[in-house]
């Protein structure tokens, strides 16, 4: 019967295309079969708790103009390709295309009610606005740092494991030199920045504490590639990847354990396009926690009678599996709850719009370091959200949701304290 | 021309005796007697027609009436011209219970209409009481509230047919052609029909309508709560109502509920107003079709619960009246068809002045009116105050009546002075006069000066000889 | 860009907004512009729409007063939009269209939780407005063009939301209104007219000029912009925050169970459904009554292409939900009006004889879908096999009339299969006012092919006329927009009527020409 049924004569209405690469017949799939339905502006209406925050694409929030959406993206990408707006025809192509902080909000909504993959999209339409038009001048000082020091700060490699160097005593292996199945990977913010280098300090002394036997790759890691992914500088990306891949091979890690939620994102979901073989499996710290405590549990030695509210960084969830489309958008959502939950005195308290609909820091998609002022935007957003809840502070964990939160927050009048997880665990240990 | 009209209709069905044209030149209400040039009953549609016709032709005014009685002034010629008496055309064309729907002519009453319904099961969402002469018809156009709130739909209007100003006919909604069953009132096009509801027969004149029947209960129960004022009432109803409890849900003031209830005897009359509290609201909750009791049971335990949190009393009757709910229950399933119009109990006439607000509103309205009452030498018990909740309770129609003597023309003047000041100083306060009749059109359309100047735009595409009873509303 | 014809005098107007508006909130460059003239079906493919010379972004009343002053005054179209959802009738027609974009009109003035209305300005969406409401015990229904449009587009439109079955729809939904009219007027309507605060109440004063905004379906923008309006909300026995489990794609709902329950019931023919539906509604129960055809059921479940046509060549649905009605009772008053609800329904079943579809089914489909029709109704879904579907011959009277109608549909849809797609019979009938009428619907999917769009569209075309012509023999039809207008309403008699108006409030025919009814073609 099935045999006499007038179906879709286009495969790719009986199923979504998902293996095919990514490349323009894939970005016209998707953006001509986008219905103008708005849900990419808004909150999944099942979510929608309040009027006030019922928003989910910043970009389109602060600009208004649908061009500003991914609707307005999806009839960008039509009309650049067809020919019909030049590349360089109007300047505001490159806002559209590079303010978006890639946080995936229209792509989670979007496949609400439908298949498709509105972020990769936008990188592939980034790409090609760089292969066309030229790179950003905003990007050049971070493709530069990359080239020359295999990290985005443009620091010399030899300070990338400066944060373990007074943590001899925990006996940190160098994986270059040793063995360990566990490799902990900082990423370049954590690994570099004065600000965050005690949250990693810290990470690894809970890690320790849980007999975790684990290395670091020492002043040998490079940058997970994320920053020139999501800003469409590919060829970057591909290079860092596929030497990352490589080495965690060569070195036999089975496990990759990461604090930040973009590199983790990055590891876990971008890497499978390289087309290399991975024998290792990438979790965030928090996970791997998680997963230690149901063996063992942790014993915290002081209350921290606070509320707290937990910001879900947009790669650490919904840009946090590969895609498959009819499956659940997981993520590493209830790790942390239970690990803030387990921390004696702490009260969790929801904000409104979180997990896959979670309100982006705004520090994501290069949009920290090119559209300051929107970022800084949506970051205030995120923090009003959080005063809102009544909660103490906002906890999270993702060195750029913390600078970009950071960021917004000043010139607030009523501040809200941002505060790492592992720097709150380690306070209650 | 009345040669003409008597080629139409028939020289019997032309009137232009001084007795028909006295008795069409004025009616309950206050408003100046103005004279028809003739009073033409008509019996069809085509008759309707065919005068609209020849009126355009000639310029002459026509005034529509249906109702064997008016109150409002609305059916008085205004400029004069014609009457068009469609009175005579009565019949109920059709009743379909499976739709829930019934077919009438513009000369159909409220008793008419609920009588011939019974043997379906059926029953008309007919306003408070009405005259037994009113159309019912005339009345659904104008707005007369339903009893029952828990329809949302607020009106019973269906598709309908209209004769317009300039004597085309027009069919609204589905009845736009034939094959439907005309159940649905929006379209063709536009919802058309809205602007000849509430238009007081200036915009066309609707020569039979469909209208909205709903089951006619088996089994009820009805029950009373005594209040002291409508700020007390407030609550609870808002309550009720959010809560869907009841079918028929209103509270009358003492001296409407003694009215109602004497049926003209004035003994009994005085001893009501000695008994019954300030204000009554009256709920009936009506069992379904099916499994009714069940139904009383569960809306009746959930009025209790109600008045336990709110802390008012749920009684069987008011006042020591022995059967009260039998007897009201019987009124409104039996709508009186005598003459004796229980509003006239008191005098001859009452005047209303009447109006939507909200039910939290009600008593400052309410003390505005009894200031005034007072003001002109009434006390409050000679004030008859009607709250009816409209749609869940989310508004509520409020009405103050006071009696007048229309062969007093010293009171006809005292209280139709009241009736004007009294309304500006609703106006200023909010009232929403949504029926402006008389005077109370250019108090209400000086301020809603756009809408005004919209309606005379579509007055003009409706009727551009403004021939359709002329010096109505904002016309 | 291509396809952008600019108006002579282009400039003049940009001050022009710009002064009105302040310069961040009017648009001409080509990439704006491009966002605003795509919708859902073929024709910004085919090249029939084209995108608006200026988008602008009106605060208010006022500067939406002002823009239409400006396109009055340079006689340019406009067309206003509320969420734009799906841009139907929204994506300009002809040069030199100016696209109002409501987007810093996105307020909630008031609500009145006692009396039961909230005030809203045109972005605010349903979602927006069911948060609120269910927060104060309060809920608004939602029409297919889902939660996440403009309730006040929704309102102005159709809104044919499956709670109106009790609740009442849409049009019956809508109290005072604040407008401004094509000739730049404003007008405001209902309680308002008398005070631009108060809302509360939409009739009057005297004739009830709401009849220009709509009838059967919108007026397409036809008749300006309304840039206010108040809404009823309803009683609501449901909980503060509607209750969501899982994660997208694939969330469950469960409402409270001793307020809230559904059925799905089956007859052997359309006409035992509708039977159904007519006690259902005699008895005075139930929150939504719904026959969905097939596709419906599908349309809503499925969480992936793949898994849509998997499940439909399975036959999970077809087999099992033809002639099935959706029953939801709520339980208002208490849960004892849920169980007395319950036991009128057995009764009904049995003396109908009903049958409730295979429990598995039932568990398959109600936790991830029925809800939908009381949440959010997201017709975008519709769009998900296929990339587009078709609603055609939409019609309301009474729900015996709309059995007639879609049974032509049927053989109608079978003549133009393909290129519809296989829909097991298009026949959706909702009940409403307890089934006093009955609004019946032909939906079907549609392949979005641009390669075939060709004859997809001289199909369409094909059978658009024959809808109409349907339409016009049987007095019902989809009459949506302009074009469909010209043609009904000669036979109809509102021609002269509807363009009367039309000429009274849009001298210079700068409504979205040729909506509501076309004046100079």
């Amino acid at each position: 019967m099935a045999d006499n049924m007038i179906l879709p004569k286009d495969p790719r209405y009986l199923k979504y295309p998902l293996e095919a690469p990514f490349d323009e017949e894939k970005v016209r799939w998707i953006a001509s079969n986008c219905s103008r339905c708005s849900v990419c502006k808004w909150v999944d209406s099942w979510r929608v708790k309040s009027a006030k925050y019922a928003r989910i694409c910043p970009q389109h929030s602060k600009y208004l103009y649908d061009s500003h959406s991914g609707q307005g993206k999806c009839d960008l990408a039509l009309a650049l390709l067809d020919g019909k707006i030049k590349w360089d025809e109007d300047p505001e192509i490159k806002d559209i295309l590079f303010q978006c902080t890639m946080c995936g909000g229209c792509d989670a909504m979007d496949k609400s009610i439908r298949d498709a993959e509105l972020v990769k999209m936008y990188r592939w339409l980034r790409a090609e606005y760089i292969k066309k038009v030229g790179p950003l001048e905003e990007h050049k000082a971070m493709l530069n740092s990359l080239k020359q020091y295999d990290n985005v700060w443009l620091q010399p490699r030899m300070k990338r494991n400066s944060w373990a160097k007074d943590l001899a005593d925990l006996g940190i292996k160098d994986l270059n030199k040793e063995k360990a199945e566990v490799l902990l990977f900082a990423g370049c913010t954590y690994g570099l920045s004065e600000e965050l280098k005690g949250t990693v300090v810290n990470m690894a002394k809970i890690l320790k504490k849980m007999g975790v036997d684990f290395g670091t790759l020492g002043d040998q890691e490079m940058c997970c590639g994320s920053p020139p992914s999501k800003t469409g500088n590919l060829a970057e990306f591909e290079r860092l990847g596929k030497a990352n891949i490589k080495k965690f091979n060569e070195l036999g890690v089975k496990t990759v354990l990461t604090p930040c939620a973009g590199c983790y994102g990055t590891l876990r979901v971008e890497y499978e396009e390289l087309g290399e073989k991975m024998n290792f499996e990438v979790l965030h710290v928090t996970e791997y926690l998680e997963q230690l405590t149901q063996e063992k549990k942790i014993e915290y030695k002081k209350e921290i009678p606070i509320s707290v509210t937990w910001h879900d960084p947009c790669h650490l969830g919904r840009m946090s599996r590969p895609y498959v489309p009819g499956k659940d958008l997981e993520g590493v959502y209830e790790e942390p709850r239970n690990i803030l939950r387990g921390i004696p005195g702490i009260e969790l308290v929801e904000m409104e719009r979180i997990k896959e609909y979670a309100w982006c820091c705004g520090g994501g998609g290069g949009a920290f370091t090119s559209f300051k002022e929107f970022a800084q935007w949506t970051a205030q957003q995120r923090l009003e959200e959080a005063k809102d809840t009544g909660a103490d502070i906002l906890v999270t964990s993702c060195p750029w949701c913390e600078t970009n939160l950071r960021a917004g927050g000043i010139g607030m009048e009523e501040k809200m304290e941002i505060v790492d997880i592992f720097d709150l665990m380690m306070e209650a240990l | 021309m009345i040669s003409e009209l008597k080629n139409i209709v028939g020289a019997e069905n032309v009137l232009d005796d001084q007795e028909t044209l006295e008795r069409f030149s004025r009616d309950q209400s206050l408003a100046q007697a103005r004279k028809p040039l003739a009073v033409v009953k008509v019996k069809n549609t085509e008759e309707v027609q065919k005068v609209v016709k020849l009126a355009n032709e000639k310029l002459i005014p026509v005034t529509p009436s249906s109702s064997g009685i008016h109150f409002t002034g609305a059916s008085l010629p205004s400029q004069g011209g014609i009457v068009i008496d469609l009175s005579g055309m009565n019949k109920i064309l059709e009743i379909d219970p499976r739709n829930r729907k019934v077919k009438i002519e513009p000369g159909v009453t409220w008793p008419q209409l609920q009588e011939a319904l019974k043997e379906h099961d059926q029953i008309p969402l007919n306003p408070l009481f009405p005259h037994p002469q009113t159309s019912a018809l005339t009345s659904a156009l104008e707005r007369e509230p339903m009893l029952i709130p828990k329809y949302e739909y607020g009106d019973p209007i269906l598709p309908m047919e209209v004769v317009l100003p300039t004597g085309d006919i027009f069919l609204t909604g589905t009845a736009s052609d034939s094959h439907t069953q005309g159940a649905y009132p929006e379209g063709p096009g536009i919802d058309f029909y809205r602007f000849f509801v509430g238009a007081q027969g200036t915009m066309g004149i609707v020569t039979w309508m469909n209208m909205k029947t709903e089951y006619r209960p088996k089994k009820q129960k009805a029950y009373f709560v005594p209040f002291n004022d409508l700020s007390e009432a407030a609550d609870p109803i808002y309550r009720i109502q959010r809560r869907h409890v009841g079918n028929e849900c209103f509270v009358l003031s003492r001296l409407l509920l003694a009215s109602l209830l004497c049926e003209g005897d004035t003994g009994e009359f005085d001893k009501l107003m000695e008994s019954l509290p300030p204000y009554t609201l009256c709920l009936i909750i009506a069992g379904a079709p099916r499994r009714p009791l069940e139904r009383i049971e569960y809306e009746e335990e959930a009025l209790m619960e109600i008045a336990a949190t709110l802390n008012f009393q749920v009684e069987k009757t008011v006042g020591g009246v022995s059967g009260l709910g039998t007897k009201i229950i019987d009124k409104l399933r039996n709508l009186p068809s005598n003459e004796n119009y229980w509003k006239t109990t008191v005098e001859n006439s009452t005047q209303e002045v009447f109006f939507t607000t909200t039910m939290d509103k009600a008593q400052e309205f309410a003390d505005t009116a009894l200031g005034y009452a007072a003001a002109y030498g009434l006390s409050i018990d000679e004030v008859g105050i009607y709250m009816q909740p409209l749609e869940r309770g989310r508004a509520c129609h409020l009405s103050f009546a006071f009696p007048c003597n229309l062969e007093n023309e010293q009171e006809k003047e005292s209280i139709g002075d009241l009736c004007v000041e009294l309304c500006k100083d609703l106006i200023n306060d909010g009232a929403f006069f949504t029926r402006p009749y008389g005077p109370l059109a250019d108090m209400v359309y000086s301020k809603a000066t756009g809408y005004a100047t919209m309606l005379k735009e579509l007055k003009k595409v409706f009727d551009p000889n403004g021939i359709l009873n002329p010096g109505k509303l904002c016309y | 860009m291509e396809n952008i014809s600019r108006h002579e005098r282009h400039e003049e107007i940009l001050n022009a907004f710009e002064a009105a508006l302040g310069e961040g909130n009017v648009k001409d460059n080509p990439v704006t512009v491009n966002a605003y003239f795509g919708d859902w079906l073929p024709p910004k493919t085919l090249g029939t729409s084209v995108p608006p010379e200026f988008v602008v972004l009106p605060n208010g009343t006022l500067e939406a007063q002002a823009v239409i002053k400006i396109c009055n005054r340079f006689k340019i179209p406009f067309i206003p939009v509320g969420s734009n959802q799906w841009s139907m009738t929204s994506a300009p027609n002809r040069p030199h269209t100016v696209l109002i974009d409501c987007k810093r009109m996105g307020t909630i003035h008031e609500i009145d939780e006692k009396n039961m209305y909230a005030v809203i300005e045109p972005l605010v969406s349903l979602a927006q407005l069911h948060a609120e409401a269910n927060k104060r015990g309060l809920y608004i229904g939602s029409p297919e063009a889902s939660a996440q449009s403009s309730a006040v587009a929704g309102h102005l439109f159709q809104g044919m939301w499956g709670v109106g079955y009790r609740l009442g729809v849409a049009y019956r939904n809508i109290l005072g209104i604040e407008w401004v009219l094509p000739n730049g007027e404003i007008l405001r309507t209902g309680s308002f007219s008398q005070d631009a605060d108060n809302g509360f109440w939409g009739e009057g004063p005297g004739p009830d000029l709401r009849g220009m905004l709509r009838g059967y379906a919108g007026a397409m923008g036809g008749v300006g912009m309304v840039t206010k309006m108040a809404v009823k909300l309803h009683p609501y026995p449901g909980p503060k925050v509607w209750p969501a489990e899982g994660h997208i794609p694939n969330m469950t709902s469960t409402l409270p169970e001793d307020r809230f329950t559904w059925d799905i019931v089956k007859y052997d023919d359309l006409e035992g459904a509708i039977n159904f539906m007519y006690e259902i509604g005699k008895a005075e129960i139930g929150g939504v009554v719904q026959k969905w055809p097939t596709v419906y059921y599908i349309w809503w479940w499925a969480n992936s292409n793949e898994e849509y046509w998997t499940e439909w060549k399975k036959r999970t649905f077809q087999d099992n939900v033809k002639n099935a009605v959706g029953v939801s009772l709520w339980g208002f008053t208490s849960s004892k009006q849920t169980e007395y609800e319950k036991r009128v329904l057995e009764d009904i079943i049995a003396e109908t004889g009903g049958k409730r579809i295979k429990q598995e089914v039932f568990d398959q489909w109600v936790p991830r879908t029925a809800n939908n029709w009381i949440r959010d109704t997201n017709g975008s879904r519709m769009m998900r096999p296929s990339g587009t579907f078709l609603a055609l011959r939409l019609q309301t009277d009474t729900l015996d009339f709309s059995v007639g109608q879609v049974k032509t549909g049927y053989k109608w849809v079978d003549k133009f299969t393909p290129p519809i797609l296989d829909s097991d019979g298009p026949d959706w009938i909702g009940g409403y006012d307890f089934g006093h009428f009955g609004f019946g619907e032909t939906d079907f999917p549609v392949e979005k092919n641009a390669e075939s769009l060709g004859d997809l569209m001289g199909k369409l075309l094909e059978m658009t006329k024959e809808d109409v012509q349907n339409g016009l023999e049987n007095g019902v039809g989809p009459f949506l927009g302009g074009p469909y207008h010209a043609m009904a309403a000669p036979a109809f008699k509102y021609d002269k009527l509807l363009r009367g108006i039309k000429k009274a409030i849009d001298p210079n025919i700068v409504s979205n020409p040729p909506h509501q009814i076309p004046m100079d073609e």
